[in-house]
């Protein structure tokens, strides 16, 4: 099992899909920049400096857009991107002919799809962090640090104005690497389970995220407000609760739980698939 | 252990515990399992009550202000709560605050009507005890606020209330709004304890929202950022004031001598097609 999670991530480094998810990320961080940059000009007349609203002039730093740029990024960027690593891991191989010859390997259906799994979620979290870290060094180089102030209302975080020591949102940004990855992992789950099902890797990417933006949406309009329990994508949020001044633990368990509910039924049903399905690829 | 397990049952079997483990978790930690209720306070001490309430009608509507015909539910409604002052917003004009007081019959004999140049729907204190008006008149605004000034309780405690209907379709005359009354109640002589109430529109709806970042949440986050520097937002356990689910009626308060029994919604007091829900307010003398 060691030998072919190593061979995977060996695989995983050369293939261009990993390259590619970085080169994304990187991509979006300057977007960020631009918009924030342009927005500020726009609203101080062109004396761009953001750094002076909500009458407080260390508002807006490094942090703080570190936050905004992972905020948004969780919205549909990240998502996509775990759709697609997802949804590549197995369908991807049958769609190259390959899977075929791997398992002629004495290696169980079970170990191949948990190993694919382990390595996505490695991917995944390795992700998570290369985006936090290059946020905060962008945000430190372009616009400094200090403390992290948070307000009601943009970022729907707080109700009432709050602010985190920057020793404390650093440490809070480093929980961020582990609670988003362990939201994501649901959908991660979901797009392994649609790569066992479909044999093209972009029918399973497809379905997977348009489940995902499908949730997403109805979540988010009153007349689903009876569904919206049962949506995943609503417990998928909790990641951002480690910001909040005061983290709510039971919340935070019980979405963390929720989370873990799906992850695992995801890949269990994913898995009964797998072990039952005849691979004619 | 994954690394040991060597057949695929195992797997399986490893997985349905786990998610009976994460279910089990989930029914634990459930905040609503949870959740304690606990009944407001009740108290002899002297106090004062307040009940705020845009009577208008959705935006929608022909004419979105209030209508007369629905003065004698307004009427009812207010008598069954039993308080001392009634801020009420988008009334449309003196004769509806005539047929008002009216049919409040002697209860309610003192009153004051913000005017306005560029509106046509104002705001009414109604009181059943004498006060001091004062005009606010916000610019940019369009739309005057009213603060009328009480002595309640022995030995006298001077409590000021303001009424007030923020724009709902200008988030930077909101914000402005926010900055006069901020610098009003600075400049302003005796004012001790505040009361702002009214219809603010300020929806901040944290949490729930899917706007990520506009100029309106941004607008809106700085006026009530500004205000509570000041004020105590009383009304945030009180649930939602509007249709949508939004909480856009506040009440708040600036005092060191009134201490907030209850905040509440009153629910189910809505007719026609009113947008607003009432919020009550009492309060006691320390």
């Amino acid at each position: 099992m060691l030998t072919f999670v190593r061979q995977e991530i060996f695989k995983l480094v050369k293939s261009k899909l990993f390259a590619l998810s970085f080169l994304v990320l990187i991509a979006f961080v300057i977007l960020m920049l631009w918009g924030f940059y342009t927005y500020s000009k726009h609203k101080t007349g062109g004396q761009t400096e953001f750094k002076y609203t909500y009458e407080n002039a260390s508002y807006f730093n490094g942090l703080i857009f570190s936050l905004y740029s992972l905020y948004f990024a969780f919205q549909i960027i990240i998502p996509i991107t775990v759709s697609i690593l997802g949804g590549t891991q197995i369908a991807g191989e049958a769609r190259a002919g390959t899977l075929r010859f791997l398992l002629t390997r004495p290696l169980s259906r079970s170990r191949l799809f948990l190993g694919k799994y382990l390595v996505t979620a490695l991917h995944v979290y390795v992700l998570l962090v290369f985006f936090v870290v290059l946020n905060l060094l962008v945000g430190l180089l372009v616009v400094g640090w200090g403390d992290l102030s948070l307000y009601p209302g943009p970022l729907n975080l707080v109700k009432e104005p709050s602010r985190l020591q920057e020793d404390e949102a650093l440490l809070r940004f480093l929980y961020a690497t582990v609670t988003g990855t362990w939201s994501l992992m649901t959908l991660t789950s979901l797009a392994f389970l649609m790569s066992v099902s479909f044999e093209n890797p972009i029918v399973a990417a497809f379905c997977t995220l348009s489940i995902y933006v499908l949730f997403s949406v109805m979540g988010r309009v009153d007349f689903f407000v009876d569904l919206k329990p049962y949506f995943f994508t609503v417990d998928m949020e909790f990641w951002r609760d480690v910001f909040k001044p005061v983290i709510p633990i039971n919340e935070f368990l019980y979405r963390t739980c929720r989370c873990g509910m799906y992850t695992v039924a995801f890949l269990l049903t994913g898995l009964i698939i797998f072990e039952r399905k005849d691979i004619l690829t | 252990m994954l690394f040991r397990i060597t057949g695929s049952m195992d797997v399986k079997f490893f997985l349905a515990g786990l998610f009976l483990t994460f279910v089990c978790g989930a029914w634990y930690f459930d905040p609503e399992r949870t959740k304690a209720v606990s009944p407001p306070a009740l108290t002899d001490s002297p106090g004062f009550s307040l009940l705020t309430w845009n009577v208008g009608y959705f935006d929608d509507e022909l004419d979105s202000r209030a209508h007369s015909e629905d003065l004698s539910h307004i009427a009812s409604v207010i008598s069954g709560a039993g308080v001392d002052c009634i801020n009420l917003q988008e009334i449309a004009d003196s004769n509806q605050v005539s047929t008002l007081k009216g049919l409040l019959g002697a209860r309610y004999p003192y009153d004051a009507m913000g005017k306005g140049s560029r509106t046509d729907r104002y705001v009414v204190t109604l009181s059943r005890l004498p006060f001091e008006n004062e005009t606010l008149t916000p610019s940019l605004v369009g739309r005057d606020s009213v603060a009328v000034r009480f002595d309640v309780s022995s030995p006298p405690l001077s409590i000021t209330v303001v009424n007030c209907h923020a724009d709902a379709f200008n988030s930077r005359r909101r914000r402005l709004l926010a900055n006069y009354l901020i610098d009003w109640e600075d400049r302003a002589e005796g004012k001790k304890n505040v009361l702002l109430a009214g219809d603010f529109n300020l929806d901040l709806t944290p949490i729930e929202s899917s706007d990520l970042f506009t100029d309106d949440k941004k607008n809106d986050s700085e006026a009530y950022s500004l205000l509570l520097r000041r004020f105590r937002d009383l009304g945030g356990q009180a649930g939602p004031t509007s249709i949508f689910n939004r909480r856009i009626d506040y009440l708040f308060l600036a005092s060191e001598n009134l201490e907030t029994v209850e905040v509440r919604v009153i629910q189910g007091k809505v007719v026609g097609r009113m947008d607003h829900l009432p919020l009550l307010g009492r309060f006691k003398v320390k």
